[in-house]
Formats: C-alpha cells, structure tokens, sequence
C-alpha cells in the first residue's frame, strides 16, 4: 500500500471530535489533500518532542488524540513512545507507517525494518498493538471497519501499517505557526469527546471536586 | 515552607499539573507534593517533561517543569515561543548559570504574572 492511501484511508476514519496531528512534511502535505479540518495539527518532524507533546493534550482533554508519523521518527524519538506507552491514557493513539526507509532522502534503509517483532517493542513499551499488514487485502470498505472498531478501542493504542516508498506530488502545505484554532477546539466544551473518563482527572483537582 | 508553596501555586495560581525530573536538592519539593489539590507525571528525560507540560497547557490546564538548572541550558525552548507556549520552570537556585534570554526570578508571583502576559517560559528560582 502507498502511504498516501492510508494517509486518506485512516484519516477519513476520525470523527469530527477528534483531534489529529501530522508529524512530517509529506505526511502533512497528504493529509491537508485528503483531510482539512479544524482539529488538525500540522507539525514538522524536524521538531523533537511531539509525541509528548501530544500526549501532554490527550492528558488534558477527553478528546482522541491521534499521531500520524513515520516509523524514521519513532527510532528517533523511542523514549517518547514509552512514556505514551506506561501512561495508560486511554485517548492516545499513534499511527505509525512503516516504511523501512527514509522517504525524505531516497529511500535509503532504516534499521527499524530489521527489528525481529515490530508490534512486540510496542506491546512491552504498554501500548495496544493493531497492525493493518493484512487488512486491506481483506476488506473492501476499510473505512467503514476501521471506524467500527475504532469507535471502541481503548489506549494507548499503537496502529502499525506497513506502507511502500513511492510518492505524490501534493501541492505543499504550510506548517502550523499558530496554534489558536487547536487550543479552541481542544478547550471546546460543546465538543463532546470520547465517552470514557480520562485517566488522570486534572479538571477534578481544578475544580476542587 | 515548601508546603506553602505547592499550595499558592497550586490554589492562589491554579497550576495544577506538573511534570519533571528529579535533581538534587529537590527532594524537599518531591516530598511535600500533595494529589489533593495537584498532579505529578514522572518524565523519562527534560524534553519530554517540557513538552507534555506544554500540551497540558494546551489543554487548557497551566502547568509546571521540574527541571535541574543546568539541564535548562541545553532545552530547546523554540516550540514554547513559537506557539506561545507559557510554562512555568522551576529549578534550584544552587550553581544556577542559566543562558541569557530566560526570564528567572525568586518571587513566584512574578514569575507567574511575566509567563501568563508574555506567554513564555519563566524559571522560578526556589530558594
């Protein structure tokens, strides 16, 4: 499968009270071509970081955070994946492709494709583990599915879907430079979230409940 | 005394989450943390505790940075600015040589006035 494929496929499946962010210039540019919405974060995978980032916002809501990045930012960043991984929040999902390579500079190999069990560093690290290898052969409608069961996962969920190296030419996005409409959204009452209880319950201790 | 503190910045300031690494001389702090009225997330390195902090903030919930006072120097604190990120830091004021750029200050309410105006990190010194 192409990346952009599911790119398209996989964000098609996130519900409007859902926040996703895109780490990765050409991760960004698909998702702006397929998905453009106010609860999308563009960010540049230059930047460290972001998976905590993220999470330090799945920590603070009870809107589903979803990451979207490359498998060349996960072997960069793991200690990040683990802190995601012993939270335990239930809100946080990453979406890696992997790809085995480094797309942004001719393909050239990664070592991740060499790991003996992929979704085994993932599952010990505390995560839930979906891989896709498989599923898109068998399923005509993905998005209806994925959205299915989507609608009743529990995280911190781990997406691993295995992607090829070839590329479209998408017209180029700009990155984030504020990040006004996401605090909005993400601080947005009458958006209603997932339909759980977040796991560590800040807004009690503000409250003083 | 650092009791007192927790207490202000967590009921007069509403800081309510926080996150860290521990250093020396701040087993005081560590100690005196208290779940009723604040939470504390272990990090597994300063730039992970900065940027978690900085998505709680985003959140909506003002947040904090335990962080040794060299380790600050070397933290890459772009994202902060560039989205105007306001984050409280609290460091030790011991061996403090912090780059220059930051704002610091050992009165709390300042600190916290200068980071919620400006909407940038701030280091508060414990004395």
């Amino acid at each position: 499968m192409r990346r952009y494929t599911g790119v398209r496929v996989l964000t098609q499946t996130i519900l409007d009270c859902d926040l996703a962010v895109y780490i990765g210039k050409d991760i960004c540019k698909e998702a702006y071509q397929y998905r453009q919405h106010d609860n999308n974060l563009y960010l540049s995978d230059e930047e460290e970081g972001l998976i905590s980032f993220a999470l330090g916002m799945a920590i603070g809501t009870d809107k589903r955070i979803f990451v979207f990045c490359e498998d060349q930012y996960f072997i960069r960043n793991m200690s990040e994946f683990m802190q995601a991984g012993v939270s335990k929040c239930k809100n946080f999902v990453v979406v890696l492709f992997v790809s085995g390579g480094y797309t942004n500079v001719s393909n050239t190999p990664l070592i991740f494709d060499e790991v003996n069990s992929q979704h085994g560093i993932l599952y010990n690290m505390g995560f839930m583990v979906h891989n896709y290898s498989n599923f898109f052969k068998q399923h005509k409608n993905p998005i209806k599915h994925i959205r299915k069961f989507w609608a009743r996962i529990r995280g911190p969920l781990a997406v691993l879907l295995p992607v090829d190296n070839r590329k479209k030419d998408m017209p180029v996005v700009e990155l984030s430079k504020n990040m006004t409409a996401t605090k909005e959204f993400i601080r947005n009452k009458d958006i209603t979230g997932y339909s759980y209880v977040p796991p560590f319950s800040i807004e009690e201790l503000a409250l003083g409940v | 005394m650092v009791r007192k503190l927790w207490k202000e910045l967590c009921e007069c300031f509403e800081y309510r989450f926080f996150t860290g690494i521990p250093f020396e001389g701040s087993s005081d702090l560590y100690s005196a943390m208290d779940s009723e009225i604040m939470h504390y997330v272990p990090a597994a390195n300063e730039l992970i505790a900065l940027r978690m902090a900085s998505g709680a903030r985003v959140s909506g919930f003002k947040s904090g940075v335990l962080l040794e006072p060299l380790k600050i120097n070397r933290l890459d604190m772009g994202f902060n600015i560039e989205f105007e990120i306001p984050i409280l830091i609290i460091t030790s004021v011991k061996d403090i040589l912090l780059r220059k750029g930051l704002y610091r200050d050992s009165s709390l309410s300042k600190v916290v006035a200068y980071i919620e105006k400006n909407k940038k990190p701030g280091v508060f010194l414990l004395e």
